[in-house]
């Protein structure tokens, strides 16, 4: 790989890794004690860290190093999550983003802006660091900060000695073992260097058993054996004492170098990695595990079972360091290879592509094997052609995206924007697990984060104005996405107070949008915020009221081949829909002929087929037939396309339906299903309407892919001119 | 009976003669208590302990922390071989009394063993 390769890696994997940190950093805000979340925002750091360190990015190693360090003490239980501490932390991933994007571009350091920005948290963080000093919590570190207490084993295991810390159990005696004989036992195996006595735990005189033990010795050994074996001396009494063995200092880097070496393929628990190491026995390891359990038990939180060991002085700091990094890095290992694996959008543009050329060429050879009428051919085809859509359908998956994603962008936003304003909001999320088309995905950012800022400024109120109308203080916003006949719904909701109808109207007279005598719908006037140079906000704030962005929007939404709706209700809120079709490439068609052409109408909009009633043709304005009660505009497709060639005596009515509008399409023959392939129209034919694309059919012919939204839409919008117009509506709506 | 005491002007002569074991401990408890508690010095003589296990050396233990605790004087002389064995073993050897006395300041200045 090239240098410039690893860089682009690395930017990939900080920006995820920020990503992730952002996430858990707002997840904590909610959950402050979330182990997990802690720990997946102290990888990021950790990670990013490391990875700099390959490229010698000294500033991101520096300022990071810092948060690492803070993230550390938080971790380590000595330090507590606050908000303060959390909006730091944020704004120190701002200023990580920032320095990661300055090193990527060949600047370590970034401007001159980034570097006091990053002074002056480093500076923050540093005051945390030594609050934590000052009040040690009586955890782990205390060790080493309080050597009034747990100092005597840990300075003597600081020597080339083992130290053995044992304390005998009380019917040590009664079970016909003295103490004495292991320790004499202890003296052949090594040489006692130092030993103390210690007789602290017998009770006051007229409590004290004499047939009871009450010993615990400290003891410097200097031996050759290992761990296990030392415990085996002990074997007799191990149920009924308390043994801590402690290794030389000598001993350490020999355990860290065999965590190292240990085999990375397997997930491990820290226990096996240690046991494996010789630094702990499987003894040690249960006894801990036992601990682990009971502490649960007494409502406590979760302690991991390091900490267990290193609270039992089973074993030394480092080494479990030495270990904990090596489970991390096989969990990280694991979790990159259930994760995902990488492929460049080209190849899988490729892919997409030639399945698209299957599914055309599948479909020709099996109408040239429909026409041999062997049946074992057939079936053959048959079952190819099923493979064919599986393929085309797992090909077109690999496109797909959760929409979780870019919802989880919004946490940050909505967070950030609604303190700016000095608003309390409370952001909903569901649907996340609804898949669409990656390129759908990334066009579909902007616009969302548009409406959802606007909903956050003009939409929900300040917290006054909601309390005076008997509303929460804390206003909700919400982010929804489902599936609905083949597109997906992206929806964008607030309980705000709702669009101002008549301030809507008034503005948009203004604008000659409007005539002054023209009565709307409230739909219709909703609708108008998403004409050019459209704001109502009597201010100009710097989040969104500039009279740009609605239009956009829009615009953005409909390159997309979606669309754009509001809904509102005054004092309640309102409603962002934007509707996306899943994918842009493949679709199922549903093929008819008009006249001597074939059309592909996309099936997922296809409702039902009707016949065309005899008399519907009569009179030609009269373009509406009662579909069980209900009114159906229907347009020709035959004279809307001037399709020439025989019209065939009995008409079908193809039911679209679009966003809630129905419109009957009449087409002169069904043909059935068909897997389509959409070929966009050059640029020259851009401006035709009523197709949306080409598909090539199995014939080799081309069929023209009807652009249904726009035809209802024509349809509707006839409807319309005809009533606005004055013309009687058809004698059957009376019913 | 292998404890023989006799008291007078608050000085108290004992002795030892046979086994201070988990076997003997209870009775030399109570016994080597109740004299302890009724002199300002006691000397205890050991040359003539024979077996002497951990159950001995506790009761020892006790007796200097009572001597200790009532401001009474404790003498213990010549421990016997398997005495000084085991004073040995658990390197409290030497002047016993003081080594003993030292043990406690020890304990005290150090705090507690490692739990």
């Amino acid at each position: 790989m090239s240098q410039d390769e690893d860089v682009q890696l690395f930017e990939t994997e900080a920006g995820e890794l920020l990503d992730d940190m952002e996430q858990s950093l707002l997840q904590l805000e909610n959950n402050p004690g979330d182990m997990d979340h802690i720990n997946s925002v102290f990888r990021a750091a950790h990670t990013i860290k490391g990875s700099a360190g390959l490229f010698a990015y000294e500033a991101l190693i520096g300022f990071t190093h810092g948060v690492e360090s803070v993230l550390d003490r938080v971790r380590a239980g000595e330090l507590a999550i606050s908000q303060e501490l959390l909006s730091l932390l944020l704004s120190c991933r701002d200023v990580m983003g920032q320095l990661v994007d300055a090193a990527v571009a060949g600047h370590d350091g970034g401007s001159a802006e980034v570097q006091q920005k990053g002074r002056a948290l480093s500076a923050q963080l540093d005051t945390y660091l030594e609050d934590s000093l000052q009040v040690p919590e009586p955890h782990l570190a205390a060790s080493d900060e309080n050597p009034g207490r747990e100092s005597v084993p840990a300075d003597t295991a600081q020597g080339d000695y083992w130290h053995i810390s044992i304390r005998f159990g009380h019917d040590v005696l009664r079970n016909g073992m003295d103490p004495q004989s292991f320790i004499r036992y202890l003296g052949t195996q090594g040489d006692i260097v130092s030993l103390v006595t210690l007789w602290d735990e017998m009770p006051a005189a007229e409590y004290m058993d004499p047939e009871s033990c009450y010993l615990a010795f400290e003891i410097e050994f200097d031996t050759d054996l290992n761990k296990l074996a030392i415990e085996e001396i002990f074997q007799f009494v191990i149920d009924d004492c308390r043994l801590r063995i402690l290794p030389p200092l000598t001993k350490l880097p020999q355990y860290q170098a065999v965590i190292e070496e240990t085999d990375t393929d397997e997930q491990q628990r820290l226990g096996e990695i240690l046991v494996k190491s010789g630094a702990t026995t499987s003894r040690e390891i249960d006894e801990a595990l036992q601990q682990q359990t009971t502490t649960q038990t007494n409502s406590e939180p979760d302690e991991p079972i390091g900490k267990v060991l290193l609270r039992e002085g089973v074993v030394l700091p480092e080494v479990i360091e030495t270990a904990v990094a090596k489970q991390k890095q096989v969990r990280e290992n694991q979790a990159l290879a259930n994760k995902s694996i990488r492929v460049s959008a080209d190849k899988l543009e490729q892919l997409i592509d030639l399945v698209g050329e299957l599914v055309i060429s599948s479909a020709n050879t099996r109408l040239l094997g429909d026409r041999t009428r062997d049946t074992a051919l057939i079936e053959s085809l048959e079952n190819m052609s099923r493979l064919v859509e599986d393929i085309r359908d797992t090909g077109l998956g690999l496109r797909m995206v959760p929409i979780g994603e870019t919802f989880n962008r919004f946490r940050r936003v909505v967070r950030d924007v609604s303190q700016s304003m000095g608003k309390d909001i409370e952001l909903e999320l569901s649907g996340s697990d609804k898949e669409l088309d990656k390129t759908v995905v990334e066009k579909i950012g902007d616009p969302l984060m548009h409406l959802v800022r606007n909903a956050i400024d003009h939409g929900i109120e300040s917290a006054e104005t909601r309390q005076e109308n008997n509303k929460p203080a804390r206003g909700k916003l919400k982010l929804n996405a489902y599936h609905d006949s083949g597109s997906i719904v992206i929806e964008v909701e607030d309980d705000g107070g709702g669009l101002p109808r008549d301030k809507i109207l008034d503005k948009a007279r203004q604008l000659g949008l409007v005539s002054p005598n023209q009565s709307l719908s409230d739909q219709e006037v909703y609708r108008l915020i998403f004409e050019p140079g459209f704001s109502t906000a009597e201010q100009v704030t710097n989040i969104s009221g500039r009279g740009v962005g609605m239009d956009v929007v829009r615009r953005n939404i409909e390159a997309l081949r979606g669309q754009v709706d509001v809904e509102s209700r005054p004092g309640k809120g309102s409603r962002f829909s934007i509707r996306l079709p899943l994918t842009l490439a493949i679709i199922d068609g549903f093929l008819v002929r008009v006249g001597d052409a074939s059309y592909v109408i996309p099936l997922d909009m296809v409702e039902e087929c009707v016949e065309l009633p005899a008399h519907a043709n009569d009179d030609q304005a009269n373009e509406y037939i009662n579909l069980r009660g209900e009114v159906l505009p229907f347009i020709h497709l035959g004279e809307l396309f001037r399709e020439t060639g025989g019209r065939s005596r009995r008409e079908n009515i193809v039911v679209t339906s679009f966003a809630g509008q129905k419109a009957g399409l009449v087409v002169d023959e069904l043909l059935g299903e068909y897997q389509t392939v959409i070929k966009p129209l050059g640029k020259i034919f851009s401006h035709l309407e009523g197709v949306s694309g080409a598909t090539i059919l199995g014939s080799g012919e081309v069929a023209m892919i009807i652009d249904v939204p726009e035809l209802i839409q024509r349809v509707a919008m006839n409807g319309n001119r005809r009533i606005r117009d004055g013309v009687e509506m058809p004698s059957m709506l009376a019913h | 009976m292998p404890l023989t005491a006799r008291t007078s002007k608050g000085k108290c002569k004992a002795k030892i003669d046979g086994d201070m074991n988990i076997y003997t401990s209870c009775e030399l408890k109570d016994k080597l208590l109740q004299k302890l508690a009724k002199c300002q010095t006691m000397e205890l003589d050991l040359s003539q302990v024979m077996e002497f296990d951990t159950a001995g050396f506790q009761l020892l233990a006790l007796l200097k922390r009572e001597a200790d605790r009532n401001e009474t004087t404790l003498l213990i002389n010549n421990h016997s071989l398997p005495v000084q064995d085991v004073f040995e073993l658990f390197h409290v050897t030497g002047q016993v009394e003081r080594k003993l006395a030292d043990c406690d300041k020890e304990k005290a200045s150090t705090g507690e063993p490692l739990s």
